[in-house]
């Protein structure tokens, strides 16, 4: 169609509006509640503009074009209505930019200056909505971080669509009505989801700011540096607003094919942690059990000698080397390489938080099990999103948006299966709650259900194995074992096979699980079984911004970077070819392997970067003791964690502010970030401290900036090859992983029994929360401010039966240890569960757990 | 002519089933659920040419033809009883005083538009309309003539008897609809149109109380009988709500283009003390003010049109010479001010405005220009809101400006008003 917009013609497609087809021609007509990421609203008004000969002016925002169009953005009437539409904006407005906190960046205030009249023609007394008398300014905390400030509010309610149509919650709206209408929170009732904070940023004017930032800095004296959320898989992109060595605040940089704009408040509050006080400041040395600052040089010079005179006394495979789903792959990158080249061991591994990770050789058939096979994107091409084992919310915040956003657009339907109610169930078609630990019963229910009723529709000859092996999961029996109505597992079998694109999500109770493997098998059978023409995939969603990056580089036993097994002898030569430097072939330990290793005294010797196992590793007392035993361990960390504390020396890092790098988020997007200052301190990026450790030794690591080594990266790593550093902002890229094509077949998968136990009759669930992730947020001040403190979900009913009250101090007890915590009743858990977060560094989680266990088991006493 | 709406309505008794019955009630139903298909009925009202009498005068059937057949989702009727436009008050009438005859016309139209839920959304000050429609509701549930399988005829409805939060916006339809889903009474942006996404995203037809009341009576006595009444373009009798100055304040029931004078002067008895007349408003405060030369009007759409004015809920307000027309649009305007919905920026700033200079000329503090700038104002404000609420707050300003010009300058200029006494309006 040929519309022509202030005398330019263009050309656009039927179902264009007027407001997208003046930006296409590049002209800017002024909106405010307008947003491309909401429903439209016609509320503001500001949008109107002339079409054809119409009398009255028409919403550039919500009309839709139609072919021979004249539209006039310019015109003295247009010009009119916006001084008018401003004006009226401005009677009630305060006046005091100077003492917003939005000047500067404030929409009402560009638009003024650009499009408003220069005459004040009210006179009258302005509208206040007055919070305090006492006070100068009317602002009204309306959650732990959001402060409003009706006075400044132009009502054109991004903030409320927001939290309502995107986010999904009922915790902020509109009161009173006409020239009384006001934002805010129900009484009592906070303000405090976990996408709040993006009101801030979608208020155009200054009604809305957050606690963290406001009266820190005026916006135009800080510096935006680009860089990658660290928080999750899900790498939201960011601006980091630094000035002065510190970061100000984090606002979103929008990428649509990932966060579309949103951050999550972990990622937009929880940066304080870089600027905290107790940050590392220089390397660090053991002596009578005490830490003193030494040199840079120092530091190199005691870890090459007990490194070289353990590798001397006892060979390089008494060392091993920790590195981290956290940091870049940079860092992780260099990190390997010394190992297999300077040291010469494959002992590396990443995966401290899992009891028994599987083997890298074992996943070869699935390259799904190193990350997702859909992209973000690719949600919004599905029928069913299925959801096992993961709560979307805490582990990936803004895929959890994603999914909500496609099932209000597209009405995609969702299951869930959890071992608990999650927070998407106000959505999902079917919750399926089933007991911890029994998907594999449950998966296999759903595959002879579908055998059973014959709606599959692969030949029958190809899945007579599959039959033999399933068919003792009928629906009784399988109800019996998982807690799943029977009727509940039949209806949902019938209702997969009628769906003809579906995506399997797997999250972090599949991650962690005593059976990975048969889980994914399982649900790879059910994908084989729906057969011809339906397209199925499995998603195995890594929990931290480089879980990806950490296995794709090498951070892995037995396989180098890029999968290539370490035994294989052509993989072995290429690398060989690179380092210039002879490689082991014997695999390495993988890190519950390690700890068992040092205890039977064959590890000397370990360096750990980035991890901090000691809360970490699902067993606490067994990796206390292993760890302790090593005759040398040197901990790379941006804080003293409680692995550093044990350790003989303790070499300060940077974070992810400080240093350029990318971040492989969980759908496989390689993405930059960049450096916003210098290390702190004398801190080091972490792959120059690994650079200059091995030049020390008398290396040639020469790698003058970290792009130096993405490019290597690009050129050594097979599945990152062709990845430019300057390209991966571009393109934003994800990677392909087409190498080893899986070999469809079914493969047997029995559940197994989790033993009962009396005396600890409580399952333990552990994971991130909402304001918290990993072990590091809850150094800031900003993520504490909303919350600060451990807690144990538990079912309330269970806390009748235990005469525990909401708030009450209890006791979790195992074999292994106690702990201390206060008691959260909440209905999302099921009966016979405890949720424990492992985000707080008082509550140690992990000693109640035991290696050996399939599941960890506790039992409650009151305090 | 013969009263028709109102043939009934003092009739002791008459909001009772028995006694409706008895007057010919229910006659129309079993005609039109037993002799016509639906789309004979929407061809009818189409030919009898009804027009909504809510306001906007929207001819009833071709609303009704809006409704897409072929969609799957379920349609709903909407009985409009809100009736909050200042000085109107028939709707309050009809549903206190003949409540089946409105719920005879609900089941009909739903009929006719294919509804099986109808929602009446009252007004929240009606609790005694609300009674008496939960009443009526029970007894034609009881009688048969709601519920499953209407009079054996296979046809199903139900009535939901919804009471407001006493918002003049509400009775927008799209405010209303939301106030129906639960929502804050804002109001929407169309299209849609209610026909095609209405209530939860369900295609809607929404008629006020008296032009539902309309319906059994153009069956029974057909689409010609009907047009015959009144004039081409506004057949059919219409209530007036005559309110103010007047002798005999109260509703009459005359046919379509029947005069202002005749309404005033006949009906409701004159002007009150034999006072002069000053002013009238023909149909609720978002209606333009006519002055005493303009009583020859007829009280139709067109006509009112004709006049620069409009026919509205044909709410008559009448003002005599005592009264301050700055004052009046004071008072009309703070209304508006008060029952904006707020969601777009000129009707809830602009009201805001406007009322406050309104109250500083009323109170002896008018400056010189502030004529000027209410008329800007209203001006800004005119075309540019998203429903039509906006520009009906700024008629009572205009057209006592272009009429009464010369009260706003004395009032401006000696810090008082023209007229003596002041009569209170508020
Ligand atoms: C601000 C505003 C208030 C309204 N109030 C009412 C009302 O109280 N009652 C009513 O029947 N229609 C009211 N309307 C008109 C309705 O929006 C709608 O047009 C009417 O109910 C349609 O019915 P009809 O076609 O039978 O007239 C109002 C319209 C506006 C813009
Ligand atoms: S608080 Fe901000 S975002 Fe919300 S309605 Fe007001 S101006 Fe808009
Ligand atoms: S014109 Fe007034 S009542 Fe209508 S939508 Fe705008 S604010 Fe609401
Ligand atoms: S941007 Fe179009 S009405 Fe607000």
């Amino acid at each position: 169609m040929k519309i022509t917009i202030d005398n330019k013609e263009v050309e656009v497609d039927p179902g264009t509006t007027i407001l997208e087809t003046a930006k296409k021609a590049g002209i800017e007509i002024p909106t405010f509640c307008w947003h491309e990421k909401l429903d439209v609203y016609g509320g503001c008004r500001l949008c109107l503009v002339e079409v054809d000969d119409l009398p009255k002016l028409q919403l550039a925002c919500a009309t839709y074009v139609c072919d021979g169009m004249r539209v006039k953005t310019n015109s003295p009437k247009v010009i009119k209505a916006r001084k008018g539409n401003l004006e009226f904006l401005l009677i009630n407005h305060p006046l005091d930019c100077p003492t917003c906190d939005k000047a500067g960046e404030c929409e009402l205030q560009d638009y003024v200056f650009k499009y408003g009249s220069d005459k004040k023609r009210f006179k009258e007394k302005k509208r206040r909505f007055i919070v305090d008398r006492s006070q100068t300014f009317d602002d009204l905390k309306i959650g732990p971080q959001i402060i409003r400030n009706q006075n400044r509010c132009i009502i054109c309610a991004r903030c409320i669509r927001f939290i309502k149509d995107i986010a999904g919650e009922d915790e902020l709206g509109d009161f009173n009505k006409g020239y009384r209408s006001e934002i805010n929170s129900l009484p009592e009732i906070p303000i405090a989801n976990q996408y709040a904070g993006n009101v801030v940023e979608l208020c155009p004017v200054g009604a809305l700011t957050s606690k963290a930032f406001r009266y820190k800095i005026r916006v135009w004296l800080t510096k935006k540096i680009e860089s990658v959320c660290p928080f999750c898989g899900d790498g939201c992109n960011l601006f980091l607003w630094v000035k002065d060595n510190r970061i100000y605040r984090v606002t979103s940089r929008r990428n649509d094919k990932i966060d579309e704009g949103f951050l999550c408040d972990r990622g937009r509050f929880g940066y304080d942690f870089v600027n905290h006080p107790d940050r590392l400041k220089t390397p660090l040395l053991k002596e009578n059990n005490d830490f003193i600052p030494v040199s840079w040089e120092e530091a190199f010079e005691t870890i090459a000698k007990r490194f070289e005179k353990i590798k001397k006394d006892y060979g390089p495979d008494f060392l091993a080397g920790v590195g981290s789903p956290k940091l870049a792959n940079e860092d992780n990158y260099i990190f390997q390489k010394f190992f297999r080249t300077v040291i010469g061991t494959n002992n590396i591994d990443h995966r401290v938080n899992i009891k028994n990770p599987l083997p890298g050789s074992d996943f070869k058939d699935y390259k799904n099990f190193f990350g997702m096979s859909d992209s973000i994107e690719d949600l919004e091409n599905s029928d069913l999103i299925f959801i096992l084992g993961c709560d979307m919310n805490l582990e990936h915040p803004i895929i959890a948006l994603r999914i909500r956003k496609t099932q209000r657009k597209n009405g995609t339907f969702v299951i869930l299966a959890n071992p608990k109610r999650t927070k998407l169930k106000n959505i999902a078609t079917y919750e399926l709650l089933y007991k911890y630990g029994t998907e594999v019963a449950f998966l296999n229910g759903i595959l002879n259900q579908i055998i059973d009723e014959k709606l599959y529709r692969i030949e029958e000859n190809k899945i007579r194995e599959l039959k033999d092996w399933v068919k003792e999961y009928d629906l009784d029996k399988v109800s019996d074992i998982t807690g799943v109505p029977a009727e509940k597992i039949k209806t949902v079998a019938k209702f997969i096979s009628q769906k003809e694109r579906v995506i399997f999500l797997l999250g972090r109770e599949i991650i962690l699980h005593h059976q990975t493997q048969d889980v994914v098998d399982s649900v790879n059978n059910l994908i084989l079984l729906l057969g011809n023409g339906r397209k199925g995939s499995l998603n195995l969603l890594w929990e931290y911004n480089n879980s990806c990056g950490a296995l794709d580089i090498g951070i892995l036993p037995d396989r180098l970077p890029g999968y290539l097994p370490v035994n294989d002898l052509e993989s072995k030569k290429r690398f060989e070819n690179f380092w210039k430097e002879k490689l082991s072939e014997k695999p390495g330990k993988s890190f519950n392997k390690m700890l068992e290793a040092i205890l039977q005294g064959s590890l000397k010797a370990m360096y750990i970067m980035g991890s901090d196992p000691v809360r970490e590793f699902p067993d606490r007392n067994f990796g206390l003791k292993a760890l302790k035993k090593l005759d040398f361990l040197v901990v790379q960390d941006i804080f003293l964690t409680e692995t550093a504390k044990i350790a003989d020396v303790v070499l300060p890092g940077a974070s992810f502010a400080e240093k350029d790098g990318t971040f492989t988020n969980c759908e496989r997007r390689v993405q930059k970030l960049k450096r916003g200052f210098k290390p702190l301190y004398d801190s080091k990026a972490d792959w120059e401290i690994i650079c200059e450790l091995a030049n020390y030794w008398g290396s040639d690591f020469d790698y003058p900036q970290a792009k130096d080594i993405t490019s290597e990266i690009a050129e050594v790593v097979p599945i990152y090859s062709g990845f430019k550093c300057e390209q991966i902002d571009e393109n934003r890229k994800r990677l392909d992983l087409s190498f080893e094509k899986e070999k469809v077949r079914f493969k047997r998968a029995d559940y197994k029994k989790i033993p009962d136990d009396k005396e600890y009759p409580f399952v333990l669930i552990t994971g991130n929360t909402y304001y918290h992730f990993g072990t590091l947020t809850q150094k800031g001040e900003n993520l504490n401010s909303i919350v600060s403190e451990g807690f144990c979900e538990i079912n309330p009913e269970d806390a009748k039966n235990l005469d525990i009250f909401d708030g009450d101090l209890i006791k979790l007890e195992s074999l292994s240890g106690k702990i201390e915590i206060k008691a959260k009743l909440k209905g999302n858990i099921q009966k016979g569960t405890v949720f424990v977060p492992i985000n707080f560094e008082k509550i140690r989680y992990n000693l109640l757990m035991d290696k050996d266990k399939l599941v960890d088991r506790v039992r409650i006493r009151k305090s | 002519m013969e009263k028709i709406l109102f043939k009934h309505i003092d009739f002791p008794e008459q909001y009772k089933i028995d006694v409706y019955i008895k007057n010919g009630g229910y006659i129309a139903l079993s005609k039109a659920l037993k002799e016509f298909t639906p789309d004979d009925l929407i061809e009818m009202v189409k030919k009898s040419n009804l027009r909504g009498r809510g306001g906007a005068g929207f001819p009833t059937g071709v609303k009704w033809g809006f409704v897409p057949k072929d969609s799957p989702k379920a349609k709903y009727l909407i009985c409009n009883a809100d009736e909050g436009e200042p000085g109107t008050f028939k709707d309050r009438w009809l549903l206190e005083k003949d409540p089946h005859q409105l719920l005879e016309g609900i089941i009909i139209s739903s009929y006719a538009t294919g509804a099986h839920l109808c929602f009446i959304y009252i007004r929240g000050e009606f609790s005694f309309g609300a009674k008496r429609l939960k009443g009526a509701i029970e007894e034609a549930y009881q009688k048969g003539f709601l519920g499953k399988n209407i009079l054996g005829t296979g046809f199903d409805l139900d009535i939901i008897l919804y009471r407001g939060g006493g918002a003049y916006i509400c009775g927008e339809e799209t405010s209303l609809m939301n106030s129906i889903q639960g929502e804050r009474g804002l109001t929407r942006l169309k299209p849609p149109f209610p026909t095609s996404a209405g209530v939860y995203e369900c295609p809607t037809v929404i008629n006020n109380v008296e032009t539902l009341s309309n319906i059994p009576h153009i069956v029974l006595n057909g689409p010609e009988w009907f047009s015959s009444i009144g004039t081409p373009t506004s057949p059919g009798p219409k209530i007036y709500s005559v309110s103010g100055h007047v002798k005999k304040p109260g509703n009459y029931e005359l046919p379509m283009g029947t005069t202002l004078k005749e309404i005033i002067y006949e009906h409701a008895g004159g002007i009150k003390d034999n006072k002069n007349l000053k002013a009238v408003i023909p149909g609720g405060i978002s209606t333009p003010v006519l002055t005493p030369d303009k009583l020859f009007a007829k009280m139709d759409f067109d006509s009112m049109c004709d006049v620069g004015s409009m026919l509205g809920s044909g709410a008559v307000i009448v003002m005599d010479e005592t009264t301050c027309m700055v004052k009046s649009a004071q008072r009309m305007v703070k209304f508006f001010e008060h029952e904006s919905c707020g969601k777009c920026t000129p009707c809830r700033e602009g009201t805001y405005w406007l009322s406050r200079i309104l109250e500083r000329i009323e109170n002896g503090g008018g400056e010189e220009g502030d004529i000027q700038l209410l008329l800007d104002i209203c001006d800004n404000i005119c075309g540019k809101t998203l429903c039509p609420m906006g520009d009906g707050a700024i008629i009572p300003v205009l057209s006592t400006i272009e009429n009464f010009r010369e009260e706003y300058e004395y009032h401006i200029k000696n810090k008082k008003c023209m007229v003596t006494p002041v009569r209170r309006f508020d």
